[in-house]
């Protein structure tokens, strides 16, 4: 009878270092997945290149250059008599609407030589480069999801209940057995 | 169901089995707080109709004895309060594990092509 209730505690002592086990890989596996995830978002933020970023600034200049052309009056006007204007002068004619719509060359420049400048202390990365980050990482995500499903399926075979996250991969849940590591 | 790996169908039927036996025992959690909340109604009422019964003469019933009856109803209703409490906890942890089952499942099943709320 004693011999048996020492063996029942021996078991519950292994059940409960096991628990911890699993326990503590399971806590390990998931902060490497929160961690790759946090990545993913740095390799989504990063700048794109700087041909790029020029390529953006002029194309939103040209449009608000071309808006600012249709809304002032056009330099073929002052060519005219004042009388013959389309419509009357307005001396309170939007001012920054003014300077685009005839400076706008000069403008697309100096923004240009700005996002230039606001790269002397960084790179931008390429589309296709910043997509291979995104493969690599999101393989990494896949392979730690794996890992985690393994061990939650051991602790299940072992009889330990784990509760599967929320946002688990399907593809990790619903994995066969043989592509599990 | 595209995956660079294979997969096992089957593991899906397993997580809807693990879906609705946590929903089954988060219906049963609640429905064990909702016994002890009746019954601590139904004890507050009986303690209030004994009260005003015997002050209206309708029962024969000493101060004494009415304080005493009392007293023991009001130590059954702290037991039970504090039994609500725990159960309160227990219901709405089952819930909780219930509803994140649920989304795994309805993710699981929509990526595998499945209807989650065909069943």
């Amino acid at each position: 009878m004693i011999a048996k209730s020492q063996n029942a505690i021996d078991a519950l002592k292994r059940a409960k270092s096991v628990s911890a086990v699993i326990a503590e890989s399971l806590e390990e596996i998931r902060k490497q997945i929160d961690d790759l995830k946090s990545a993913r978002e740095d390799i989504a933020m990063l700048p794109v290149t700087e041909e790029v970023a020029v390529s953006r600034a002029v194309q939103l200049m040209r449009l608000s250059i071309t808006s600012a052309q249709q809304e002032v009056r056009s330099p073929n006007d002052f060519s005219l008599p004042p009388g013959n204007w389309k419509s009357q002068y307005i001396p309170k004619q939007d001012f920054g609407a003014l300077v685009i719509a005839y400076l706008g060359d000069q403008i697309i420049e100096a923004a240009t030589a700005e996002v230039r400048q606001a790269y002397t202390d960084r790179q931008g990365i390429s589309d296709e480069d910043r997509q291979k980050l995104m493969d690599a990482n999101d393989r990494e995500i896949l392979s730690a999801e794996l890992l985690e499903e393994a061990i939650i399926r051991g602790a299940e075979e072992q009889g330990f209940s784990i509760e599967r996250r929320m946002d688990a991969d399907p593809r990790a849940v619903l994995a066969h057995e043989s592509a599990l590591p | 169901m595209n995956a660079p790996h294979p997969l096992d169908p089957s593991r899906l039927e397993r997580l809807r089995g693990e879906c609705e036996t946590a929903r089954g025992a988060a219906t049963r959690a609640h429905e064990s707080f909702l016994r002890v909340h009746e019954k601590i109604g139904l004890l507050q009422a009986e303690i209030r109709k004994l009260s005003d019964d015997a002050s209206a003469g309708v029962i024969n019933l000493g101060r004494r004895e009415l304080a005493e009856t009392k007293k023991a109803a009001d130590d059954e209703i702290a037991k039970l309060k504090a039994e609500k409490e725990r159960l309160h906890a227990v219901s709405e942890e089952a819930r909780e594990r219930s509803n994140s089952l649920g989304a795994l499942y309805v993710r699981c099943a929509e990526f595998a092509g499945v209807n989650p709320y065909d069943r």
